[in-house]
């Protein structure tokens, strides 16, 4: 009933000061929650793209007894014919790009010391077509045509004590099971949002290692781009067909995706991302305080209004509603402040970012691999849920002491001073 | 018909362990048109029988008959139901809506009764506002008025709706004379013209002087009941 409203609209507007406290109260609830949201939106996106782009890929091809001894990085069972699959995967309009890698445990040393790292043996014109290592190199990444290069983690360049130009020895057995070590120049330092990149690898090229691994071009792995959709889960579906796909169509080959590889870190990262939500339960909860007070402090200074207005007909229910109306009032404002300085809270984020290594530090992003400007994401779908949510907590906070109010007998009512 | 039959009203209230009559067999029948005044000391019972008269209370035991109709028993929801058509009321203290001006607390029992549309519910507002010589002071609040302004307004709004009976419990008891004066002028006008019963409970010897009939109220019975010639 408009009149109901018109009365309630206005009683809060009377109590300007309570309304506006309980207001805000919703209204940082909503936008700390719209922060949270779009920050580990966005670094849950960034992880994940980072994570494939550097070391993972969407899917990965091996032999099915690669994978079942994958942990051993073995060099006897490459795949049987790299082009068939490369052609085949081709085909598929999701995939951008393929790439053969072959992986071997070295040790790398600087005459003084050895350190354990992971081999990465690569074709240094297809690899960036699916890998972003060359984004992350200072110096420069491999060359075609030129051996005995090497591209090393900055940390462990950092332990070894050696610069861009110096020369490292890398020890390693063949696919021939012999050992071999060779002196390999420094030319690039792989500073990537993965410490494990950064402190365990060294990338060769194809040509490099045909000759000091005696790979014959032997391919342990392909490794497939795909197209990223904006939603996460429809990637993911793609990353699961089009592994399908080659394993129908190649029977002795098995597929790993970032969904099997990544499922550690996807778990921890939505771990985190619950935080957002513990936030604005926390400060909706005092808000719904704050709400209840405030209709019951309402409810209480009303009380003979409550009698004349029940002497004048109306129902227990009618006036149950128009204190639930000054509930909602005061949630809907601060459900409306609160989306709208969320919006331009969440503006600033995506527009300008925030400098991460400079809020943290190198050493402290959470264990989520992401640094440098850390950009917010935009989800419509939050703000929706953050106005919904808001209103419904106000409209929750204001039934009790809306409920007093209807129930109140007329007489006592009437009789209140 | 009578308008109103109480028969044998009973009601007692209870105090912790305590049970306090207020009405003890109370007898009273009102026939539309009337002016009638309810007087007696604190404490006898005019307030309950005014509250039971309107619907707002229910007694103990007996019957209450508004035209033949039966209200002993009826729903929470049913009595507001009958209040919202048939009864209103005028307080001591006014009891205006602070948030409201003069014309929507005036329109107000028309919004809840929704029986006419907002055109003429404005319209008749806007009348009974005319009639209690408010005309000019529609958009005011309250607080933007005297106690005889803010009365003015109660007996507008207890008016507007046409009802059968308007129950006005000490409604000159915060006015001076003059005021109470122009007041109990305006509710007899409205009885004259309108043929609206009044019902008053008061101390107030000037509307005891325009009553047609007092009755008075003594330890929960009625004491007397007597007709006065105006």
């Amino acid at each position: 009933m408009s009149m109901l409203a018109r009365i309630a609209y206005r009683n809060v507007r009377r109590h300007r000061r309570r309304t506006l406290l309980s207001g805000i109260t919703i209204a940082v609830g909503l936008v700390l929650f719209l922060f949270t949201d779009a920050m580990f939106s966005s670094v849950e996106r960034g992880a994940i793209d980072d994570m494939i782009a550097l070391s993972v890929s969407a899917v990965k091809v091996h032999t099915r007894s690669y994978l079942a001894e994958k942990e051993s990085r073995p060099l006897g069972d490459g795949l049987p014919d790299v082009e068939a699959v490369r052609a085949f995967l081709a085909r598929d309009s999701r995939v951008v790009a393929t790439t053969p890698r072959t992986l071997f445990f070295a040790q790398v040393g600087n005459g003084v010391e050895m350190l354990p790292v992971v081999g990465t043996v690569v074709d240094p014109e297809g690899d960036p077509a699916v890998f972003s290592l060359p984004d992350y190199t200072e110096g420069r990444y491999l060359t075609p045509g030129q051996v005995y290069e090497v591209v090393l983690g900055k940390s462990l360049a950092s332990d070894l004590g050696v610069a861009l130009g110096d020369y490292v020895t890398i020890y390693a057995r063949t696919r021939n099971e012999t050992h071999n070590a060779e002196e390999f120049r420094v030319v690039g330092l792989l500073d990537t949002t993965d410490p494990a990149l950064n402190r365990a690898t060294v990338v060769i090229s194809f040509e490099t290692a045909d000759d000091f691994l005696d790979l014959d071009g032997l391919v342990t792995e392909v490794d497939v781009a795909l197209e990223r959709p904006s939603r996460f889960e429809e990637y993911e579906q793609a990353m699961k067909e089009v592994g399908s796909a080659v394993v129908q169509a190649f029977p002795n080959l098995g597929v790993e995706t970032f969904v099997d590889v990544g499922a550690g870190f996807l778990a921890m990262v939505r771990g985190k991302r619950a935080f957002s939500w513990v936030f604005m339960g926390v400060i909706l909860l005092i808000a719904a305080v704050g709400i209840f007070n405030s209709v019951l402090m309402s409810v209480y200074e009303r009380v003979r209004e409550i009698g004349v207005l029940r002497a004048h007909g109306l129902t227990p229910r009618e006036i149950t509603w128009m204190f639930l109306l000054e509930g909602f009032f005061t949630g809907l404002a601060g459900a409306l402040l609160g989306v709208t300085v969320g919006a331009v809270v969440v503006c600033c984020t995506v527009e300008v970012g925030i400098p991460i290594h400079r809020v943290v530090g190198q050493e402290m992003t959470a264990g989520i691999p992401v640094w440098g400007t850390l950009h917010g994401q935009w989800n419509p779908g939050s703000f929706l849920f953050a106005f919904l949510f808001g209103v419904s907590v106000a409209l929750v906070a204001g039934w009790i002491p809306s409920r007093t109010a209807g129930r109140m007998t007329v007489t006592d009512a009437l009789r209140h001073v | 018909m009578a308008l109103l039959e109480m028969k044998d009203i009973h009601k007692s209230y209870r105090k912790g362990t305590q049970t306090i009559p207020a009405l003890r067999g109370v007898d009273l029948t009102i026939d539309r048109g009337e002016f009638l005044c309810v007087v007696g000391p604190s404490g006898s019972g005019k307030t309950t029988l005014l509250n039971i008269v309107g619907c707002l209370d229910v007694p103990s035991s007996g019957s209450v008959r508004y035209e033949g109709v039966e209200l002993v028993g009826m729903s929470e929801t049913d009595l507001a139901a009958y209040r919202r058509d048939n009864i209103a009321f005028i307080f001591q203290s006014y009891n205006l809506i602070p948030v409201l001006t003069v014309l929507e607390n005036v329109e107000l029992p028309l919004v809840i009764e929704k029986k006419y549309g907002p055109r003429e519910r404005l319209e008749r507002a806007k009348e009974m506002i005319e009639l209690v010589g408010l005309g000019g002071m529609e958009e005011r609040r309250p607080n933007e008025l005297s106690g005889g302004q803010e009365q003015r307004v109660a007996i507008a709004r207890a008016l507007v709706k046409e009802p059968l009976v308007v129950l006005a419990d000490e409604p000159t008891a915060n006015l001076d004379s003059d005021t109470s004066e122009e007041i109990v002028s305006v509710m007899e006008r409205m009885n004259r013209e309108r043929r609206t019963t009044f019902v008053f409970s008061t101390h107030d010897p000037l509307v005891v002087k325009h009553a047609q009939r007092v009755a008075t109220i003594r330890d929960g019975r009625i004491f007397s009941d007597e007709r006065n010639p105006r």
